[in-house]
């Protein structure tokens, strides 16, 4: 996508959109921010990057107004800005759309995208008709797919996030801060928000962008600045910096010590989970092998039978024909107790609501399973659980206070540890992972990666059902690309690209397109 | 493991100490009203204390479904209905008497379960369709006046005293939280149901028999409204409408001042103790201090309010 050059001359002839300088906040004894300074011009894209913990949503609530900075001057197109809350911040211009969306459940998105400015009628009514001519003009200007009069409860994780952007472009911010926008959308979706962010840059506005998708930072950012532990550890304009930059200075490490080295071969192994022309709503008749040790990847656009092909494996909403076989043995995955007994462990991809108990310990998140393997007569051995619990915050390096620490308090990425140390209590014979690192920072991704690839090197077959381009190509042995439901092509390891899997991505007609 | 650490780690939960804290204070404004310290006396609360107190533990478990159980009340009513009917005042039907009226409790917390598992309907309406439902069958059945009566024999359960020093049905009453705490604590049957109560999807998604554990909680609740039933027919020692009606809404007070989230997830035995002596010494408290009857109510109101206060001040603080 072409993006705009800066308009204005780096010297400072007119005033930076936002200026942030020598700010600095802590949190009773623990300092976040420590002496960030950096400015967004106006019409820029400044993307904001950071590990999960390393100062970026602290930073983005002082410059929306939710809290002040401790120490350091923030100034918006050169007048002091000290807002003293979201409200005054947004009067004054600057718009906050969270990553934890703040959709009215039981409003429509109308509703939702006009809340507090919807346009009144005869007797001060709310105008529906007009407010839902008003809601679908903005989602068209945006591209969004969205019927304005479905209910906020009945949206898709991706559907709330886009609804919440497109409340905040609504208010035509001078400056829009999006905190991790497109980490539930798909490749198309995420093209529609950067597109967004294009057309806002465009008009003059400006855009604080936090993500964890590098490949979307070097395509959309005109400058990139890099949280590490509340110290700004890297600020350049586009061109001065590649994938590898950011990395290093987000976790001081290359892009090649993320991800496991692969087997040169895995043909002589045998064939672990075996699908035969199985079906399930939303997924046409699909046929599989994924051998002992073997990544399999699944790639494609949001919507395209990821969701009902991780449902179906893990016997949520099991298949509804066709044979599934681990080690050769028919296993009918008709609940998700019958997918465990079969030893196939599968990973959601919403953690927080279909993964973890939010309130509850580390303990009581993590022990499930293991307890279940090794309880006699129903009793719950609770020492073996708090064993169990030690061994799996060491082992899954989950940071946490203790293993009584509810689980709401960790950071996404520590979450997803606990995820994946409940279903790893036992090694599975198949690991099913959905979106396993949405959300979650690069340094706990080195860690989910390398724990990948330990249980591959054990014989676990894997299948990765993910968004994350960089997360397939780096893991994935092979890679099986969905397109309304059916595999359209398969990729071997040496022919993997970003390019060609959007290809394919595509389906017939885009595959054309980009051919031509 | 050494058996102090292990009482450590049991150490009960902030807000159940909470409640606990309040307890003592009312009971200290208590006894210095009555101008009197008498173990016996606070005892004796405890003993007309626990028919509630066993209710609210059912309701405690409903909760930690993150579910409301609205029909304990009626189902504690119709407990005494049926075992004053089937007693007839004979200690002979003793066995018959206590195992209908479990038997009818039972099948309320049946109906509850599957109106809420299988019809998808929330709890606290299907609770309340099958409170009127059991009110109006009592009505239905005994024709509006009640008939038979609990024998001098069978009151024994909360009129006595073991040792002159410990009442029955305090001992009953601790029992049941004994064996409920055992149930949710230290069985995997209870791991399983705080993780349903806490989140239902995650729980359903690691293979968890959700729908189950729901319909097992209800069941439960109106097994231990219609104990609580059988305790106050033993108080009263006649059958009469309605008796226990009051502990729909005092079940749901005590054990919410005893630290249970209405978002589910949460179990603490101490603080549904807690909570029931609270509000049942606040009457005591108010009946000694001899006010008028509107104050009586408004100060009711308001200690009930600093104690629901105090219970949800940790959800404040963590948020």
């Amino acid at each position: 996508m072409a993006m705009l050059a800066s308009p204005l001359p780096s010297d400072g002839a007119a005033p930076a959109r936002l200026a942030v300088s020598g700010v600095s906040k802590s949190f009773g004894s623990n300092l976040v921010l420590r002496d960030v300074s950096f400015s967004v011009r106006a019409g820029e894209v400044v993307s904001l990057v950071g590990e999960n913990g390393a100062g970026k949503s602290t930073l983005m609530h002082v410059c929306a107004g939710t809290f002040p900075p401790d120490g350091g001057t923030l100034t918006l197109d050169g007048a002091a800005y000290r807002p003293a809350s979201p409200q005054a911040a947004r009067t004054a211009g600057v718009a906050l759309a969270l990553q934890e969306t703040a959709i009215l459940p039981d409003l429509t998105v109308a509703e939702n995208l006009l809340f507090g400015a919807e346009p009144r009628g005869l007797l001060g009514l709310i105008d529906q008709r007009r407010l839902h001519r008003d809601a679908e003009t903005v989602l068209a200007g945006l591209g969004f797919a969205l019927r304005s009069d479905r209910l906020g409860a009945d949206l898709s994780a991706a559907e709330r996030q886009m609804l919440e952007i497109a409340k905040a472009i609504r208010l035509a911010p001078r400056l829009l801060i999006l905190d991790e926008p497109t980490a539930s959308l798909s490749s198309h979706e995420t093209e529609l928000v950067l597109k967004a962010m294009a057309r806002l840059t465009a008009a003059g506005g400006s855009v604080i962008f936090i993500s964890h998708r590098l490949d979307e930072v070097m395509e959309a950012a005109d400058h990139a600045v890099v949280l590490k532990d509340g110290t700004l550890t890297l600020d350049a304009p586009r061109g001065g910096f590649d994938r590898d930059d950011l990395i290093r200075a987000m976790v001081g490490r290359t892009l090649t010590d993320i991800f496991p080295a692969r087997p040169a071969t895995l043909a002589d192994r045998p064939v672990r989970l075996a699908l035969d022309a199985a079906v399930a709503p939303g997924l046409k008749p699909l046929t599989l092998d994924v051998r002992a040790g073997e990544i399999v990847g699944f790639a494609g656009l949001e919507g395209q039978g990821q969701r009902p092909l991780a449902r179906a494996l893990s016997g949520i909403a099991p298949f509804t024909g066709g044979t599934i076989a681990v080690d050769g043995a028919a296993v009918p995955v008709r609940s998700v107790s019958r997918g465990i007994a079969a030893g196939i462990a599968s990973i959601p991809d919403d953690r927080k609501h279909e993964g973890l108990a939010l309130d509850l310990p580390v303990r009581m998140n993590v022990s499930l399973f293991a307890l279940s393997a090794r309880s006699r007569w129903g009793w719950l051995r609770q020492n073996l659980e708090r064993t169990f619990a030690e061994e799996a915050r060491r082992r899954f390096a989950i940071r946490s206070t203790g293993i009584e620490q509810p689980v709401r308090q960790l950071s996404g990425g520590n979450q997803q540890k606990v995820v994946f140390a409940r279903w790893l209590a036992e090694t599975p014979k198949v690991l099913v992972l959905y979106e396993p690192t949405k959300g979650v920072d690069v340094g706990a991704k080195t860690e989910i990666y390398r724990l990948v690839g330990e249980l591959s090197a054990q014989g676990v077959a894997v299948v990765l059902i993910s968004a994350d381009m960089l997360e397939l190509i780096g893991l994935s042995d092979r890679i099986h690309v969905l397109f309304e439901g059916a595999v359209t092509g398969t990729l071997e390891r040496a022919d993997f690209s970003e390019e060609a899997i959007m290809r394919l991505a595509a389906g017939p007609e885009g595959a054309a397109v980009h051919a031509a | 493991m050494s058996t102090s650490a292990y009482l450590v780690r049991m150490r009960p939960a902030a807000a159940s100490l909470r409640a606990v804290a309040l307890l003592v204070l009312l009971l200290v404004a208590f006894f210095v009203s009555a101008g009197l310290f008498s173990p016996l006396l606070l005892l004796d609360n405890v003993r007309q204390a626990a028919p509630l107190g066993v209710v609210v533990l059912g309701q405690a478990i409903v909760l930690m479904m993150g579910r409301l159980d609205l029909s304990v009340g009626a189902t504690a009513s119709m407990a005494n209905i049926v075992l004053c009917a089937v007693f007839a005042g004979d200690m002979a039907n003793t066995g018959p008497a206590v195992a209908l009226t479990l038997g009818a409790g039972a099948l309320v917390g049946l109906a509850n379960g599957l109106m809420t598992t299988k019809l998808r309907i929330p709890s606290f309406l299907a609770t309340l369709a099958t409170s009127m439902i059991v009110a109006g069958l009592v009505v239905f059945f005994t024709g509006g006046s009640p008939r038979g009566a609990v024998p001098a024999g069978f009151r024994v359960v909360t009129e006595a005293w073991l040792f002159g020093f410990v009442p029955y049905s305090a001992l009953i009453w601790l029992a049941l939280l004994v064996l409920l705490m055992l149930l949710v604590h230290f069985t995997m049957l209870g791991r399983k149901m705080i993780l349903s109560g806490a989140n239902l999807v995650a729980a359903r998604h690691s293979g968890i028999p959700s729908d189950g554990l729901i319909v097992l909680a209800f069941v439960l609740s109106s097994l231990l409204a219609a104990t609580g039933g059988i305790l106050v027919s033993a108080i009263t020692g006649m059958a009469s409408i309605g008796v226990g009606n009051g502990f729909t809404l005092d079940s749901i007070a005590a054990a919410v001042i005893g630290g249970a989230l209405f978002s589910g997830g949460v179990f603490l035995p101490l603080g549904a103790m807690a909570g029931a002596l609270i509000l049942f010494v606040v009457q005591s408290l108010l009946y000694l201090l001899a006010l008028p009857p509107a104050a009586k109510f408004i100060v009711q109101g308001l200690i009930i309010m600093l104690a629901l206060a105090l219970a949800s001040f940790r959800k404040e603080k963590s948020s």
